[in-house]
């Protein structure tokens, strides 16, 4: 940012780059999904900006708080951070303003040809492709952030290298799958006094951040005593599909890089030494926002169950587990579900409720139907009687943070209740607030722009490298609770670096 | 009464001849309300669980053939009065009785009783009455000690009478349904992995009950007696050690029964969290969360279930996560759907649809939705699929009628005091699992 000159490409131009991404930026998501890979190079060229660029403004400097990044891992997840960043017509999206790609780097020749040829054909950002990230941050003289979207195994040492290369850094979580090299992340992130970002999304999500609040301001829920979530995933979405063979590496260049197989490098999520498994994939972006929305408290003890034979990989494709917490006002049990097998459960595919005495909360990041985020907070009918509940609940309503009562059309007649006999009575329609603030960007974007607002000193980061840490050992300590098969406890010293 | 040997001779004829020939009513005498098919009962437990099981006997009608000739129970100031007003309302002539030795000393009429006492009473109750040759129908948990219960399933064995555990989504029709045309027949759901059930109450429906004032209450010695310290634990017996096993046991107990029923198994380990987290002086935990691995056929099933006693917003269910499909089916007839994985072909539903196994849902195919933004592994809505299946009666009344059709030769009981005893060893561990803060293993063995 500042210092930086030569930036070959103007603020203003960059804008109008912004807002075509659309034609182009369609095609480079398609690449991150493996099986369209073929059809690519037919779709590039017709997907660039048809309209001629116009000469660009010479007197229009580089902004100052322009920001220049590399981003390290060019696989499916780099997909979402690019579309978040450059936004997507597809979704109507538009994307973050002042953020320049000038280096890409991936092991996969491949993926590099394909993402930094499109970068610079589509969105005119002029990124020099490494292989290799240690050369990328000894050539690159001009960054100012590192993006890391690699397998976990990497993420502590390109985190450490580009941390003490002086750059910012927003890693994807899992941050680890070793909570020592987790901890020097966090370590080298103290010392070298730069961001470190761990990429929990939901942290910045506006939707979470007023539940947050609904929950620990507004209390409506009460007491909260219980948590319930899942990430349910299908049979078709448990693996990504490899690529054309044409385009592979070969064996003797994936080994120099650690991996045994074509298929390790891309389904890198389902072996041991390179990821946490689904708990750590799904279960983490879930399990986070427990602690966060319980005010910040870390778990006192995990059980946890999990199995691995339906598809026979090393890591458990279905887990469950049992975190039990004590806060200031007593104890929470949250159960968590991660599936591999079906992708849909009682209330959809992934969701988090929030279970108090006087009233619950459900949210979801998820986008389906008609665009509508689910999510809804529900009180108790008794509490409807008292009325100081009211007035919170109220508060809320008239601050358009939750919407008015909502019932839900009972979908069939209740026949069990007769005039005598009725044991127990059937559930009433479903009454239910919907919630009303919506994350109309795309999921991942308010995320990255916390961190490239902190960059530019505007905001604090959301999920530090400390909060990341703490996620990390809450999740990862449920995979020992498996292999144990007892209650493990947490020493409160755990969650300190 | 005649029924007795009348129901030897029909095992006799239908084992010669088969079953099928002589299931007409007329061959049964079930038209008219012949004499010989009437069914006389007494009500042991007159409180709020013994009048839900009697008002669905009432709901039967006055042809039903069954009368109701003994009602025994402790409190005689409230239940025993309120229940006998009820049945000479109905006209049921019958007689009261506080102590069922009493009763079953002298009502020589009897052919079955309903047992509705606190679970620490159900094994002595039981077991006397199957001895003094009654049919026994016993409302779960049918012990609140595996001792108890085996020495229950052993009584029934030895006196030769039937002892139906009141589990009662084991005769109800839309269970039965599931289980047997889309689960087994369909095999909507292909491999089942996953299994949650809940059952969350509010606060408000767990207050602690009360009893009147003192003109109501029972006096101490006789509280003693029974085997309650006080009217407050005798009013609230499910909360006590000792005495029940708190909502993992009442509640809990039904749905884990229906695990293990739809997946053809028992569970082969359990790990369980509870606390005594927000009530008062209860003994037993009033939030419970228990996870199960069962070893099926076809692969490892991992089961939730989660009770909680201060919440109520998701009701509750029973979800049967497949890999082609998703049962949520609850007792409740609010809930009862089927969901096709996204993947999963929608011609080969319709071909259930078109044979009326299932019904598709009215209204806009979830997955017809727009997804513009959705992320490239989310799944994308499942289709929804209702069941043609409803349940017109209160939840009790077919588990009674498939009792007393029992009691009548017609039919075999839909939970014997085997499958009660399986799921009383499956459901008491949990509680057990909590105290000892991991794994526990259930040995086959156990089970039998």
């Amino acid at each position: 940012m500042e210092n930086k000159e030569n930036k070959e490409v103007t603020r203003r131009k960059f804008m109008r780059d912004s807002a075509m991404v659309a034609a182009g930026l369609g095609s480079i998501i398609a690449g991150c999904k493996g099986k369209e890979e073929e059809k690519e190079p037919n779709t590039v060229e017709s997907d660039a900006p048809k309209t001629p660029e116009k000469e660009e403004d010479p007197q229009v400097a580089k902004k100052a708080d322009d920001i220049n990044v590399a981003l390290i891992g060019l696989g499916v997840q780099c997909g979402r951070l690019m579309e978040a960043i450059l936004g997507s017509k597809a979704a109507q999206k538009k994307g973050i303003e002042g953020i320049r790609f000038k280096a890409v780097c991936d092991i996969f020749p491949y993926r590099l040809k394909l993402i930094s040829g499109r970068l610079k054909r589509v969105v005119k950002h002029d990124a020099n492709p490494y292989e290799n990230y240690e050369e990328m941050l000894a050539k690159e003289k001009d960054l100012d952030a590192v993006i890391i979207a690699t397998p976990d195994w990497l993420h502590a040492r390109m985190t450490i290298a580009s941390l003490k290369a002086g750059l910012h850094v927003y890693c994807e979580k899992e941050m680890s799958n070793n909570l020592e090299e987790a901890r020097k992340m966090v370590q080298t992130a103290r010392e070298t006094g730069k961001l470190l970002q761990i990429g929990h999304q939901r942290r910045s999500n506006p939707r979470y951040q007023v539940a947050e609040k609904l929950i620990q301001e507004h209390r409506l829920l009460g007491k909260l005593l219980n948590i319930n979530a899942q990430w349910n995933r299908s049979v078709e979405k448990h693996k990504t599909p490899l690529p054309n063979k044409k385009i592979w590496m070969d064996e003797a260049a994936l080994k120099r890089q650690g991996y045994g197989s074509m298929n390790e490098l891309v389904n890198w999520r389902w072996y041991k030494k390179f990821g946490g498994g689904p708990l750590g994939d799904l279960g983490s972006h879930q399990i986070d926002i427990f602690n966060w929305f319980l005010g910040n408290v870390k778990p006192g003890s995990v059980l946890a169950s999990g199995s691995n034979d339906y598809y026979k990989y090393e890591h458990n494709e279905n887990v469950m587990a049992i975190y039990e917490y004590k806060t200031e006002e007593g104890s929470v049990r949250a159960f968590y579900q991660v599936l591999n097998t079906t992708g849909w459960g009682t209330y959809g595919t992934y969701y988090e409720t929030f279970m108090g005495e006087v009233g619950s909360l459900l949210i979801s990041e998820n986008v389906w139907g008609e665009g509508k985020n689910i999510g809804w907070v529900f009180l108790e009918e008794y509490a409807a009687q008292d009325a100081t509940v009211t007035k919170r609940w109220n508060d809320c309503i008239r601050n358009k943070l939750i919407a008015g009562e909502y019932v839900m059309p009972k979908e069939t007649k209740d026949q069990s209740v007769l005039k005598i006999g009725a044991s127990v009575p059937d559930r009433k329609a479903f009454r239910y607030h919907p919630l009303l603030q919506e994350c109309t960007e795309l999921v991942h974007q308010p995320h990255l722009q916390n961190f490239f607002d902190a960059i530019r000193v505007k905001a604090r980061l959301n999920c530090p490298g400390e909060v990341g840490y703490e996620t990390a050992v809450a999740v990862l300590k449920a995979n020992e609770a498996i292999k144990e098969g007892k209650k493990i406890n947490f020493k409160s010293e755990e969650f300190e670096v | 009464m005649k029924k007795r040997i009348d129901r030897r001779q029909f095992l006799r004829s239908t084992a010669a001849v088969g079953a099928s020939l002589y299931l007409s009513p007329s061959a049964l005498g079930q038209s008219g309300g012949s004499k010989s098919d009437n069914i006389n009962v007494a009500l042991l437990g007159a409180g709020a669980q013994g009048q839900v099981l009697m008002n669905a006997i009432l709901k039967m009608g006055k042809n039903s053939g069954i009368r109701f000739k003994a009602v025994c129970d402790i409190w005689t100031a409230y239940n025993q009065r309120r229940v006998s007003r009820i049945l000479k309302a109905y006209r049921h002539e019958h007689n009261t009785y506080v102590d069922y030795r009493e009763m079953l000393d002298k009502e020589k009429d009897l052919d079955a009783v309903i047992i509705a006492t606190p679970d620490f009473w159900h094994a002595e109750h039981t077991v006397a009455c199957l001895k003094a040759g009654l049919h026994v129908y016993c409302e779960k948990e049918m012990s609140n000690t595996l001792e108890g219960a085996r020495k229950m399933v052993e009584a029934a064995r030895e006196a030769g009478k039937l002892l139906q555990i009141g589990h009662q989504r084991r005769s109800n029709p839309r269970y039965i349904y599931c289980y047997e045309k889309l689960i087994k027949e369909a095999r909507l759901l292909n491999r089942i992995t996953t299994v949650n059930g809940q059952w969350n109450r509010s606060k408000a429906a767990c207050e602690d009950l009360g009893w009147g004032g003192e003109k109501y209450a029972i006096d101490g010695e006789s509280l003693a007696k029974y085997g309650f310290k006080s009217m407050k634990q005798f009013r609230n017996w499910r909360w006590y050690k000792g005495l029940g096993g708190g909502p993992i046991v009442d509640l809990g107990s039904h749905q884990i029964d229906i695990y293990n029923w739809f997946l053809g198994a028992q569970p082969r380990s359990v790990i369980a969290s509870g606390g005594t987290d927000y009530w008062e002086g209860h003994e037993w935990y009033d939030n419970v969360m228990a996870i199960y691995e069962y070893e099926t056929e076809q692969g490892v099933v991992r089961a939730f279930y989660q009770t909680l006693t201060t919440n109520s917003s998701q009701g509750y269910f029973e979800t049967f996560m497949g890999d082609e499909g998703t049962l949520v089916i609850s007792e409740a007839s609010s809930r009862g759907s089927v969901y096709r994985e996204s993947w999963v072909k929608e011609d080969k539903w319709d071909k259930w649809v078109k044979k009326g196994y299932l019904k598709k849902e009215q209204g806009k195919d979830p997955s017809a939705g727009s997804s513009a933004a959705v992320d490239v592994r989310d799944t994308v809505p499942a289709a929804k699929y209702g069941l043609p299946v409803t349940m017109d009666k209160p939840f009790h009344q077919p588990h009674i009628e498939n009792f007393f059709d029992a009691i009548r030769g017609r039919t075999k009981l839909n939970c014997p005091a085997e499958i009660g005893y399986e799921t009383a060893v499956t459901v008491l561990k949990v509680n057990e699992a909590v105290e000892a803060a991991r794994k526990l293993d259930f040995k086959p063995e156990e089970f039998a």
